[in-house]
């Protein structure tokens, strides 16, 4: 992307009535966050954890797909990438934050404007092009996360859906219907959204 | 008539998420296994969790069911679980609800 993008503006777009505008800035910033996330995953030492595993696959077959033409969709309600995005980014707005007010010496109490800011604050984080830290960040997020599940079928669903695969593909994969599948997936983007302020 | 007018898995809180999902894969997985003789329970499967995640579970238990039954040929009517579900509306949605896929789900309003 060019001129400042952010998740702000594909949203904002697409509320604006112009998804195509909105999904064009989110296919680009999608693309290169997922290389760098990828890049830096390798750079990891080797697996100690089957999860780990997991997300490297996650990304390694996630990258072909995205290769391929597959990519999330925004206006896909059930897309997990763009609620890790945001998630990811949030986290990172946070923990700035709070490293900005320890510098400045300033106590627990959490003022109006700092939520006013938060908005502004997404857009320096997310920016107008992913970098290498935030990708990290992002792939860092989705190894917790999937780690954090504890259920095997969850993060079949997780992990199908990341890697681009429409509910019926993945439906016929793991031999449920259509509607677990989907039933997964809310129940993914509830415990993820949920879970926001712990991790 | 809208799918969004049913109680959604969303609407609950974090806590009862899980052993919705749980009894939902229990009670899929008895429909996969079934073959004869007595169904896989709607009622006792609809044990095990919160008030407030019943209305939901049952939702998500009647769905499955209407897949299971209809993936054996069946045509499951309304009248079939009028008498042991009091919320005729409710039932009324889940029948004729979007979103049924491929799966071989009903898509009319049963009379």
């Amino acid at each position: 992307m060019s001129s400042p993008g952010s998740v702000t503006i594909w949203l904002g777009q697409l509320q604006a009535g112009d998804p195509l505008a909105a999904e064009h800035l989110w296919r680009g910033y999608f693309h290169k966050l997922v290389n760098l996330a990828q890049q830096r995953l390798r750079g990891r030492p080797p697996a100690v954890a089957d999860e780990e595993d997991v997300a490297l696959s996650a990304f390694d077959s996630f990258c072909r797909g995205a290769r391929q033409g597959q990519f999330p969709r925004l206006d896909d309600r059930h897309d997990l990438w763009q609620l890790l995005v945001l998630l990811t980014a949030r986290k990172v707005c946070r923990l700035l934050r709070d490293e900005r007010r320890l510098k400045r010496g300033g106590g627990a109490v959490r003022h109006l404007s700092a939520l006013a800011d938060e908005d502004a604050g997404m857009a320096e984080v997310i920016g107008a092009e992913p970098t290498p830290e935030f990708a990290a960040e992002v792939a860092e997020e989705l190894r917790r996360r999937l780690e954090a599940l504890g259920d095997n079928e969850l993060r079949a669903v997780a992990v199908a859906k990341m890697e681009g695969h429409s509910n019926a593909a993945i439906a016929e994969r793991l031999g449920v219907t259509e509607r677990t599948v989907e039933r997964r997936l809310g129940v993914l983007r509830k415990l993820w959204s949920e879970k926001e302020g712990d991790s | 008539v809208s799918e969004a007018s049913l109680p959604s898995i969303a609407d609950l809180p974090a806590a009862e998420v899980l052993p919705v999902e749980r009894q939902c894969n229990r009670f899929e997985a008895a429909w996969k296994a079934w073959r004869e003789g007595p169904r896989p329970s709607l009622e006792e499967h609809l044990a095990g969790v919160g008030e407030a995640a019943r209305d939901v579970l049952l939702c998500e238990l009647l769905h499955l069911e209407l897949v299971y039954r209809r993936q054996r040929g069946e045509i499951p009517s309304l009248a079939d679980y009028v008498s042991r579900f009091p919320d005729r509306e409710r039932l009324r949605l889940v029948f004729a609800g979007p979103g049924w896929g491929k799966s071989g789900l009903l898509r009319r309003v049963p009379p």
